[in-house]
């Protein structure tokens, strides 16, 4: 089994969890969202020949786990650990678990996701994450397809049952304002609605468009 | 005789198949700065990326620089008046080890074997891999294939793939042919011509032949080709992901950044914290380095290696982590 990985991002410093983590990004989303920061992840070919474009590389377990050791004194030394972004993670749902099984348990899981994807996906991690960092983008169905081009019920069921399976503590909700597609009056009610859910953590942030 | 073939070919490189029957004189030259393979001698450079990391195609590429900086270390490998065959493809760096060695003086006779890039690629690609071709006077002889005439050979809806595949199929084929051909090759400037099948002389030399205008115009829509294709950017299907490990180490590679510094600072000290406390010797000196830093380096990685070794050696319940906010 091989990891379909886009970047992995050593010595982040705080922007992905608590302490020191190492950001590994998968390729593959469901969603097209306007301002993807990473919007190669879509794409379906390799280009890493061409020195202009993002590689691609097919790591075992084995291999990304020796990149992941070599920070592993910081991660243990400021509760850092690996963060699983992209992309759309839960889509290597698989791999990421066999990751984290054979990782040093003492690190921190985390994983940056949108929930859009299966269930099963989900229920696959949910005994291995330490932290999940859902960016719910907008909790408004009409807001949510007009900036990522999929309706967003299905988010909501997964949320509620990841609610019910993990402590709350462990879910951070990433709460948006997107220039042209939300309002501050959005943002609240889309707070107010996930407080009513069970959301204990929300960080509310200014999403930056300008990307040049 | 030498076979000389680069890490990053599309086609030619440790991984073609008809390489195995020449094994004894395949030099694999790895652009990259990793050794590519153990199943072929290789050379490897000491090439890192520049800046961020992105890279250009010609001379003006760090992959160039360094092979070319290390010119006279790659000429070591070959023995003088020996004939050189430099196997290449549509990937403008599978030519570098061939413009390299061109530069060297007249010690070798040089044999290249080349694709020429598709009319769909990107214009930084086919004009990079046409300026590494503008001067062919130090050749003894060449082979091109042009792309689009291979294309044309496919029926309408085929994959690049299927070109890829034939592409490697029709040079593997070549293979022979070209290397008995070398030995037996008394004469200079000759050009491989596709209709006899055979190498012939070329009395006025390369620029006789217009080879960067003979391309055949392929319409797109003959191929069943994605429109990240149509933009310039193709590859062969089967690597992806990539398993290359040349591939696998940009995507970790380790970027430059502003607050590099200032993080291995950081990150020293928490070292030096960590082995005081738990009774490891440690030797860090401060890092003289000036410029771009990625935070962390070889010798850094090596320090928390040997910390996390000696590190486990301890029993977990005596183990001290002291605690860092960042």
């Amino acid at each position: 089994m091989t990891g379909d990985i886009m970047s992995v991002s050593r010595l982040r410093m705080g922007t992905d969890g608590k302490g020191i983590s190492t950001l590994v990004a998968f390729f593959g989303c469901h969603l097209h969202c306007r301002y993807c920061i990473n919007e190669h992840c879509h794409e379906k070919r390799n280009s890493s020949l061409f020195m202009d474009k993002v590689p691609r590389g097919a790591f075992s377990p084995e291999e990304l786990l020796k990149i992941l050791k070599k920070d592993s004194i910081y991660y243990l030394m400021t509760e850092g650990g690996v963060t699983f972004g992209g992309g759309e993670p839960l889509i290597q749902a698989e791999f990421i678990k066999k990751i984290c099984q054979k990782g040093n348990p003492e690190w921190n899981y985390r994983i940056e996701t949108s929930l859009y994807d299966r269930w099963t996906n989900i229920e696959t991690l949910i005994p291995f994450i330490d932290e999940w960092i859902i960016d719910i983008k907008d909790t408004n169905s009409d807001i949510y397809k007009a900036y990522t081009g999929r309706a967003n019920a299905r988010v909501f069921q997964h949320l509620e049952g990841l609610l019910k399976r993990v402590e709350s503590e462990k879910i951070l909700i990433r709460l948006p304002l997107i220039k042209g597609f939300n309002t501050v009056d959005d943002v609240e009610k889309s707070e107010n609605m996930l407080k009513s859910m069970g959301v204990r953590r929300i960080e509310k942030f200014i999403y930056c468009t300008d990307i040049s | 005789m030498r076979i000389v073939v680069c890490d990053s070919g599309n086609i030619w490189n440790y991984k073609h198949p008809a390489l195995k029957h020449f094994r004894d004189i395949v030099l694999v030259v790895c652009l990259t700065g990793r050794k590519a393979t153990d199943e072929f001698e290789c050379f490897v450079t000491n090439g890192k990326p520049d800046g961020l990391g992105m890279d250009k195609y010609g001379m003006a590429s760090w992959r160039y620089q360094a092979l070319k900086n290390m010119s006279n270390s790659l000429m070591d490998c070959f023995r003088y008046g020996e004939d050189i065959v430099f196997l290449t493809d549509n990937a403008p760096e599978s030519l570098y080890p061939y413009h390299v060695v061109s530069k060297q003086g007249e010690g070798n006779r040089l044999h290249l074997v080349t694709l020429a890039p598709l009319s769909i690629e990107g214009k930084g690609r086919i004009e990079g891999h046409r300026n590494l071709l503008q001067d062919l006077s130090g050749l003894t002889s060449l082979l091109y294939l042009d792309g689009d005439t291979l294309l044309s050979e496919l029926s309408s809806g085929a994959s690049l793939s299927g070109f890829f595949a034939l592409a490697e199929e029709r040079l593997g084929e070549l293979l022979p042919r070209v290397l008995n051909s070398v030995v037996d090759m008394q004469e200079t400037r000759c050009y491989f011509d596709f209709a006899s099948n055979s190498y012939i002389p070329l009395e006025e030399g390369y620029d006789a032949i217009d080879l960067f205008n003979s391309n055949k115009k392929i319409n797109v829509a003959t191929l069943n080709v994605e429109r990240g294709v149509i933009m310039g950017e193709i590859c062969p299907e089967e690597i992806y992901p990539s398993d290359y490990d040349w591939v696998k180490s940009e995507v970790a590679s380790l970027i430059p950044r502003i607050d590099g510094k200032e993080i291995c600072n950081k990150l020293r000290q928490q070292r030096i914290t960590i082995a005081k406390a738990n009774g490891i010797e440690l030797k860090s000196p401060k890092c003289p380095s000036i410029g771009a830093c990625a935070g962390t380096c070889a010798k850094c990685d090596a320090e928390a290696a040997y910390l996390l070794d000696n590190l486990e050696k301890i029993h977990a319940e005596k183990r001290i982590i002291p605690k860092f906010e960042i």
